[in-house]
């Protein structure tokens, strides 16, 4: 798979002529992925029958559904929408953020020292213990939330463009000066789309710890989301909906995941993501 | 060419370590001089956390905490490799078993911990389960990714040398498989961080995580400060011990970059 960038175009147009086959197979494979969870939930549901668990403190899979739809009006789905906000406006700021710190970091030497003490410090913080710090400061809500999932989120997305840069061929950037790019044109035209595929994998990362990070300033601050919502379900015995809560969480974190690797795949044939999965 | 190299090496640690003094500096003079309710100063942090880490505090909350985290991490890291391995080896069970594996990881770990509350209590065995369940997923992916993509010669190796399929696993496999391995080791590791100090804030009456949330209901502002900067230098610590180990285990595999790795 040398000189993956050329060869992806003609690739994926050989794909689309046999698009028929390639169907087939897709739809075979996600048969299996629903089969495989069907066994799943059987399995959850013979671990209650069989006594395993006690039964009113692990509800059965009707019943976690039957709560979903029912609270899905009345609060879910505003719960839903106040992690989702928390989570996308965070990543907006840490993309932002990491993005030009990492720009930074990678074209100056200079910044990179500066910089590498203090980071190297701050990123092994783990972001949950600055909850209490964020309450103290911002007080309870959005505000509070966003301050620490761009803290937790900014270093895998500044790492990656960081790494991103470092690699740009020397040669592009030779040619972008002779062809009288300036600096700017420079980084825009050439640097930036060949450190997509780094940025990309950052964002993947980040996106993944903003979610827990939302939910868990919810759970612990008791700022409205679905955080909350499972708090305060599991202290009210109210198990059904906590267990939905948690469903609701997992599966918008799955298709974050399912969702922001595809979008690799399309829009980024050549980054290692796409890779990865032609094997 | 060398001395000239090495010397502006020091003089960009110089620079690094100078811009680290200027900040704490500049957090020391700026807390003690807007007295601001919320913000202790550098100096009060680090006596918070000197006392955490000489008087009562560390048999009591942080050597817990860190012995839980360790605990869990490795059960999590050897339950993922376990089962992440045979399961890339297996290669027809990866598209059964995938949607599931990646809804578990997908899903927020501290999710799971009122209802681990509910089921096995506020004691230790809770906490480490839920560290270990956390860093499982990471590692279990990259196992299965990873042992998908081995080099297909190795196992025919092995086979035409009448190796068994655990010893396949084991001298082949497992091996061959480390270096991504690590990578989802190092996600867990974080991952383990977070989950040490958040299962010791709900539902929990030690730790170093009860005590910063305590402190912070209490307006202990100092305290606040010194847990999460104990916390940070323990995560830190945890980091280079990483780092370390996986030169040291990874050797191998730096020495000959462009072997294994180089068809994935």
């Amino acid at each position: 798979m040398a000189g993956t960038r050329q060869v992806a175009t003609p690739l994926t147009a050989r794909a689309r002529s046999f698009t028929p086959r390639v169907e087939r197979a897709r739809l075979v494979r996600l048969g299996k992925g629903l089969v495989g969870i069907a066994v799943a939930i059987a399995i959850w549901e013979l671990v209650r029958a069989a006594g395993m668990v006690p039964r009113d403190f692990v509800p059965g899979i009707g019943s976690i559904l039957q709560a979903l739809v029912d609270n899905l009006g009345s609060g879910l789905l505003e719960a839903l929408g106040h992690t989702v906000t928390a989570w996308a406006v965070g990543m907006l700021i840490t993309v932002a953020i990491g993005g030009a710190l990492g720009v930074a970091l990678g074209l100056s030497r200079v910044a990179d020292a500066a910089g590498r003490v203090v980071v190297d410090f701050l990123r092994p913080i783990p972001s949950v213990a600055l909850i209490p710090v964020a309450i103290l400061i911002f007080g309870i809500g959005l505000r509070m939330q966003l301050v620490l999932i761009v803290f937790a989120c900014v270093w895998p997305v500044m790492f990656n463009v960081r790494y991103g840069v470092r690699s740009v061929d020397p040669l592009l950037l030779d040619t972008a000066r002779v062809a009288g790019l300036s600096r700017a044109a420079r980084i825009r035209r050439v640097v930036l789309p060949w450190a997509l595929p780094a940025i990309f994998t950052g964002v993947r990362i980040s996106s993944s710890i903003a979610l827990v990070l939302a939910v868990s300033s919810e759970m612990i601050s008791g700022s409205p989301g679905l955080g909350k919502i499972i708090v305060d379900a599991d202290g009210a015995g109210n198990f059904a909906l906590a267990y939905a809560g948690a469903l609701v969480t997992g599966l918008f974190g799955f298709l974050l995941n399912v969702g922001l690797v595809s979008m690799d795949r399309r829009l980024l044939p050549w980054s290692v993501a796409a890779r990865g999965d032609s094997a | 060419m060398r001395p000239r190299l090495d010397a502006r090496k020091i003089r960009y640690a110089l620079l690094g370590w100078l811009v680290a003094a200027g900040l704490l500096l500049l957090w020391q003079v700026y807390a003690a001089s807007a007295n601001l309710l919320y913000l202790s100063t550098f100096g009060d942090a680090v006596d918070a956390m000197w006392t955490f880490l000489t008087g009562p505090s560390l048999g009591e909350d942080v050597l817990p905490s860190v012995g839980r985290m360790v605990a869990g991490y490795v059960i999590g890291c050897a339950v993922g490799i376990a089962i992440g391995v045979p399961v890339g080896y297996l290669r027809r069970m990866e598209p059964w078993v995938r949607p599931v594996l990646e809804f578990m990881r997908s899903l927020p770990a501290p999710v799971i911990l009122p209802m681990a509350l509910l089921l096995l209590g506020a004691n230790t065995g809770m906490k480490v389960a839920v560290i270990a369940f956390g860093c499982s997923w990471p590692v279990m992916l990259n196992a299965i990714d990873a042992t998908r993509a081995v080099d297909p010669l190795l196992i025919d190796t092995g086979k035409v040398n009448r190796l068994g399929t655990f010893a396949i696993l084991r001298r082949i496999a497992l091996p061959a498989s480390m270096p991504q391995i690590f990578a989802g080791m190092r996600t867990a590791l974080g991952i383990a961080l977070i989950l040490m100090v958040f299962s010791e804030m709900i539902g929990a009456s030690s730790g170093l995580g009860f005590e910063i949330l305590t402190s912070q209901r209490r307006f202990l502002v100092p305290e606040v400060y010194g847990g999460v900067l104990l916390i940070g230098l323990i995560g830190w610590a945890f980091t280079v011990l990483f780092s370390y180990m996986e030169r040291r285990v990874l050797a191998w595999h730096h020495g000959r970059t462009g072997g294994f790795g180089n068809g994935q």
